[in-house]
């Protein structure tokens, strides 16, 4: 760049880029900067178009930018830390965390499942006295499922297996899983 | 699968076309931020680069911005556009702006009353002669001077023959040299 060039740049530096980053309510949307770059508008259009960006760095930058993408091989393009990416990926929750969503969702269903299942028999049994026992044993199968199903379940498992052969094996193992649940 | 299928299914909010959608133009994007971030003058922070990309994202696909896209051809230049317009608003609303753009070129740099007199002359001449162009020839002058866009490039952004491009860039470097040169003895262009 020349010094004439440099004096050039210099003033048009000065005159475009105003404000935070030039940007102004009158710019173009990249819907209108693009059909001015493709050249898919009408004369008027293109006039009222030509008039803003020649006085609007922004729009310019803008311009430039979007050419400059249609050149670019994007396989030649710097890579984005896949950390960034896991990130990106965690908020719209999608690849694994969609994933882990869906188990836990999963999960979740098939609790709710067993614990209504378990109250719905357990009072079908008084309402049809006919048939009380065979209700009462779905309710306490469903009972099971649930408990085992539900971390508390399982803590109380392990808690009366723990005091029931008097043994101090699991302690450190029930002692974390009720820390985790405070 | 193809780009318009792609976004066909992301604007149905298909997470499965998401997923591909970030495959194939997180590097765009980024590229579009780290550009905007640089040509603007705003200060190069990781932590914002990481919060504009993780904002652009979620605006175009859990927002609706997709459905503005008219045609699928266009994406990479409406993307990168997307993505420098958002970098934009996220450092305004920061208030990362450089207080001064331009300070170092070093012609100027030790600056005397007479300098300063000197400097103000010229800038009085070239706005003169800038602010008298029609819109396209400022725009091309623009291009040309601000972008580094070779005349070729012009030409295409433009929709002109590049001859057209190189008369009026030749032209009115020409008439600036001369009016600087009337102004100002002490300089040799």
């Amino acid at each position: 760049m020349d010094k004439i060039e440099k004096i050039i740049k210099e003033y048009l530096e000065k005159d475009l880029i105003s404000g935070s980053g030039g940007k102004t309510d009158d710019c173009l949307n990249e819907q209108d900067l693009i059909k001015y770059l493709k050249g898919i508008i009408s004369d008027e259009t293109r006039g009222s178009d030509e008039h803003h960006i020649a006085s609007c760095g922004f729009c310019l930058s803008q311009l430039s930018i979007a050419f400059e993408s249609q050149l670019i091989n994007k396989k030649e393009l710097q890579p984005v830390p896949q950390e960034l990416l896991d990130k990106v990926e965690y908020r719209l929750g999608i690849g694994k965390y969609e994933k882990n969503k869906e188990i836990h969702k999963t999960k979740k269903m098939k609790k709710i499942f067993f614990l209504a299942g378990t109250i719905f028999f357990f009072g079908l049994s008084f309402v049809v006295p006919r048939y009380f026992i065979q209700f009462l044993v779905a309710a306490l199968i469903l009972g099971i499922r649930w408990s085992l199903e539900s971390e508390s379940g399982k803590t109380l498992i392990m808690i009366i297996d723990s005091w029931r052969r008097h043994s101090s094996d699991k302690d450190d193992d029930i002692s974390r899983r009720l820390k985790n649940r405070l | 699968m193809k780009d318009s299928e792609i976004i066909r299914r992301c604007i149905k909010k298909n997470k499965k076309a998401w997923v591909l959608f970030i495959q194939k133009y997180s590097r765009l994007i980024y590229w579009a931020i780290t550009k905007r971030l640089s040509i603007s003058g705003f200060k190069l922070n990781q932590a914002d680069i990481e919060d504009i990309f993780q904002e652009v994202l979620l605006t175009i696909l859990k927002g609706d911005k997709l459905l503005q896209l008219k045609d699928i051809k266009f994406l990479p230049g409406w993307l990168s556009m997307v993505a420098s317009n958002k970098t934009v608003d996220y450092m305004r609303d920061k208030e990362y702006r450089k207080q001064n753009l331009i300070v170092d070129i070093p012609e100027f740099k030790d600056y005397s009353f007479e300098q300063e007199l000197l400097t103000r002359d010229k800038i009085t001449v070239i706005k003169n002669i800038i602010d008298t162009l029609p819109d396209k020839e400022k725009i091309i002058i623009c291009l040309n001077i601000l972008e580094e866009k070779t005349h070729k490039e012009i030409a295409q952004i433009m929709g002109m023959p590049i001859n057209t491009v190189s008369t009026i860039v030749a032209r009115t470097k020409e008439k600036i040299k001369k009016k600087l040169e009337k102004t100002d003895s002490g300089y040799v262009f």
